[in-house]
């Protein structure tokens, strides 16, 4: 009989002074996500772009360790491509956000421990043909590293969220322009900047509409 | 002694006799030809005309396997379903390793694998399907393979393969010119399947990548444009050659 040498080893999550956040409106979605990147005390760069394109129309704001992070949004990029390419139509936001959970849920009792990534899945829907469920329009989902799914007006990850989540109780409105609402973001991430004591580097913007994705300058 | 039924079995004279008749199913298959031009590329197959009660839009001769690879077949269309569901996914694959898209002649060399694969263990058949695999590389590259129920892989600058694919062969061997604009390549393909093909715009599907621009299924309108002109082109050449009276 083979020998096996077995090793189990389970990382507890931390959060690690990331944030993210999402906005969801009446015909666009905004997401930002903290730049900083750090190894233990160590910045690495201070403007990381967390914000990862799956595809024309959906937008993923990530924080969690990098490793992991990284290695979960490209494959998640990359398995919802053949049967995409097979239909011929693209996936609604919804069954993404599926697949998503699926996989962080997945992947608790296995290959040592869950994904250490918490995310906002933003994305546009377009009515393409019959095939479509019917679906049209923005939709963002709130994601967490334990496979926690909720569809949500608006959302955010981290330390950073809790002071966020205060500001968009406040001042989110549902039918706000693009200009109100990155306005709003900025706000956001202001908060963020004032209120946290560790730096989170540079925001990186990302508005979703019906042209796609596009990015905010600063 | 017939040396016919094992795939796994030479015959006397050096055949697998199975893999020939792999062939002989993918003779039988609507034709598909696949031509390259300056930079573009054009794949044009012979689309059975449409039943009425059928949703014509699901039956896809030519099929997608990322943004800048298609693939037309010849042959049994169940059997190309499943290679092109196993060329997305080694697509896909490719690019989760290496971040880049997938490079053309790869997925053509990974098909042709497939194939091969299917011939030399027992208890399976060969994929009875010769496929057209048309892709544009990230740095412009544009080229055409065409794999066979063998496993046998070549690039071709022309090809066609499926029924009558002798006389599309021969047309194209005749007329093709390497430098070819894009309309003109379409034109070419258009008018090498049409030697075969009984007329009409309808009983046609073509596909156009180009370089720089998204690749596209050619309208149906531009279509009918497209074989008005062959068309025209063909009238007047045969009056030309009809002896005078």
């Amino acid at each position: 009989s083979k020998a096996t040498v077995s090793v189990l080893y389970w990382k507890p999550y931390t959060y690690n002074m990331e944030t993210a956040i999402g906005i969801c409106l009446d015909d666009h979605i905004v997401l930002a996500c903290s730049g900083n990147t750090a190894f233990y005390y160590m910045v690495l760069t201070d403007r990381e772009d967390k914000l990862v394109q799956l595809d024309d129309n959906k937008l993923v704001a990530a924080t969690g360790e990098q490793g992991g992070r990284v290695a979960l949004l490209q494959y998640i990029k990359c398995a919802m491509k053949p049967a995409m390419i097979q239909k011929g139509v693209q996936n609604t936001t919804k069954a993404v956000a599926n697949f998503m959970r699926q996989t962080l849920a997945g992947g608790l009792r296995s290959r040592g421990g869950a994904y250490p990534v918490n995310c906002l899945l933003g994305g546009f829907d377009k009515q393409e043909s019959q095939i479509n469920d019917g679906t049209y329009g923005p939709s963002l989902f709130w994601m967490d590293y334990m496979g926690a799914m909720q569809k949500l007006d608006y959302g955010t990850h981290g330390y950073g969220g809790s002071f966020v989540t205060a500001c968009l109780d406040r001042h989110y409105k549902k039918n706000m322009t693009q200009e109100e609402s990155v306005a709003l973001m900025k706000t956001c991430i202001k908060t963020v900047h004032t209120r946290l004591t560790m730096s989170s580097g540079q925001f990186v913007i990302k508005v979703i509409d019906k042209n796609g994705v596009r990015l905010v300058e600063e | 002694m017939s040396y016919d039924r094992a795939l796994t079995v030479f015959s006397p004279d050096g055949h697998l006799m199975q893999i020939k008749y792999a062939m002989e199913a993918v003779q039988r298959g609507a034709c598909s030809v696949g031509v390259k031009g300056k930079d573009s590329l054009v794949l044009c197959v012979e689309r059975k005309t449409a039943t009425q009660l059928q949703d014509s839009r699901t039956v896809k001769k030519i099929l997608k396997i990322d943004d800048h690879i298609y693939l037309a077949f010849a042959g049994l269309t169940a059997d190309a379903r499943v290679l092109a569901a196993r060329a997305r996914n080694e697509s896909q694959s490719f690019t989760l390793n290496y971040e880049d898209q997938v490079d053309v002649d790869y997925l053509a060399r990974f098909i042709a694998h497939t194939q091969q694969r299917y011939t030399q263990s027992g208890g399976r058949r060969p994929f009875g399907v010769s496929t057209i695999i048309a892709g544009m590389d990230a740095d412009g590259k544009h080229s055409i393979y065409m794999t066979e129920p063998s496993g046998n892989l070549a690039r071709w600058s022309a090809v066609a393969c499926g029924r009558n694919q002798k006389t599309v062969r021969e047309y194209l061997e005749n007329n093709y010119s390497p430098d070819a604009n894009e309309e003109d390549t379409l034109k070419m393909a258009v008018r090498s399947l049409l030697e075969v093909v009984d007329q009409g715009a309808r009983n046609i599907e073509v596909v156009q990548l180009r370089t720089g621009k998204p690749a596209r299924f050619v309208t149906e309108e531009e279509l009918e444009k497209v074989v008005k002109e062959v068309e025209d082109e063909r009238e007047r050449e045969e009056s030309k050659n009809k002896p005078k009276p």
